[in-house]
């Protein structure tokens, strides 16, 4: 049973995240659900779980990864929920490579389509790419998705060159 | 366009002011939802039941008897395996602890599990008591028309090999998914 200091402790800590990461959870729930009602019930959900985690937290990792863990499994887990009542075809990163997608100068044009398409990924190239937009370099990245570093390499490489060639004009002769 | 990194770390965002308390009220109804949806189940089973329970009584047909027992039993198999495996899952103590990778997987594990064992725990305890019942409408037409009892048996059968063949298309998704996901790890 947990004690006032653990439940004390939980709370903290949820604060702490919800400071720190608020927004880095705003933006990571833009990527798995388009529809803005739908999001923020994702978000709460997100919350939710994040406050009901901490309770076991151990600090074997640090906060952030187990902020990140628990967001994009708690998104996941509604993914796979929404797929059930909304079937769509997902893609991965081969598939996306292929994708013919017009290049915009306009910043709120790119935002979009770059959502977009992030949320047409596969789960695991999904966390991939939100992790790395969010700044997390490869080791962070392996350590949220339990990929090997290898595998993170190949990923950031390949979401690189989607991004340099779709979404900094950087690609000539579309059809 | 600026830097794909730059433009996604600086466009606005509505973030989410939630206090403890919310929390804690929200969590108390998700645990709420999760009983009543259970109980829902369980009243579905018990109706079921009953049904079956009152033409057990009232009947005086040993083979009707020994088919509405065997049916009752297999209602009763199959809410003990959703209990047990699959009804309506409560928080996920793994959240944290487990890599996204692992969670997904274990995830997509637990449903392919469920509906690949539809066989050994929806439809195969039902098979015995329905057959039975079949058999014996077909031997002695309630109704008093073959036909009837044949159209019914064939509807009956139709609908259960259709809810087998749906679930095991569905696992066999999941497999691919859960395979792919090993490749990913390098295990395959």
């Amino acid at each position: 049973m947990a004690t006032t200091s653990d439940v004390r402790g939980q709370d903290d800590l949820y604060q702490q995240a919800a400071s720190e990461y608020g927004a880095a959870l705003a933006r990571l729930a833009r990527g798995y659900e388009a529809d803005p009602d739908k999001r923020r019930d994702l978000l709460q959900e997100i919350h939710l779980s994040l406050w009901r985690s901490l309770e076991g937290f151990n600090g074997s990792c640090s906060l952030r990864t187990w902020v990140y863990r628990v967001a994009h499994n708690a998104a996941t887990s509604y993914v796979i929920r929404q797929r059930r009542s909304r079937p769509q075809t997902l893609l991965g990163l081969d598939e996306v490579e292929a994708l013919a997608i017009e290049p915009d100068t306009d910043n709120k044009v790119a935002l979009d389509q770059l959502t977009g398409l992030i949320q047409r990924l596969k789960p695991l190239d999904r966390q991939v790419i939100l992790a790395w937009l969010d700044g997390m370099d490869a080791a962070e990245i392996g350590e949220l998705t339990g990929l090997s570093s290898g595998n993170v390499a190949t990923k950031v490489h390949r979401i690189k060159t989607i991004l340099a060639r779709d979404f900094q004009g950087g690609r000539n002769g579309r059809s | 366009m600026d830097d794909p990194r730059n433009l996604w770390q600086t466009q606005e965002v509505e973030e989410m002011r939630i206090s403890v308390e919310e929390l804690r009220t929200k969590a108390a109804k998700f645990n709420n939802l999760i009983r009543r949806r259970n109980i829902r189940e369980y009243v579905a089973a018990l109706v079921g039941i009953v049904w079956a329970g009152t033409y057990l009584w009232r009947t005086h047909h040993f083979v009707e008897r020994i088919a509405l027992v065997l049916m009752i039993a297999g209602v009763i198999y199959c809410m003990w395996h959703l209990k047990k495996w699959g009804s309506a899952r409560s928080f996920p103590a793994d959240l944290g602890r487990s890599d996204c990778i692992r969670f997904y997987q274990s995830e997509l594990k637990r449903q392919r599990d469920l509906v690949r064992g539809i066989w050994k725990w929806y439809i195969g305890p039902l098979i015995p008591g329905m057959t039975l019942l079949c058999v014996y409408f077909i031997v002695v037409p309630p109704s008093g028309h073959l036909w009837v009892s044949v159209a019914n048996v064939v509807f009956q059968a139709t609908v259960f090999l259709t809810i087998g063949w749906l679930n095991m298309r569905a696992a066999r998704r999941l497999d691919g998914r859960i395979k792919e996901l090993d490749r990913e790890l390098g295990h395959v």
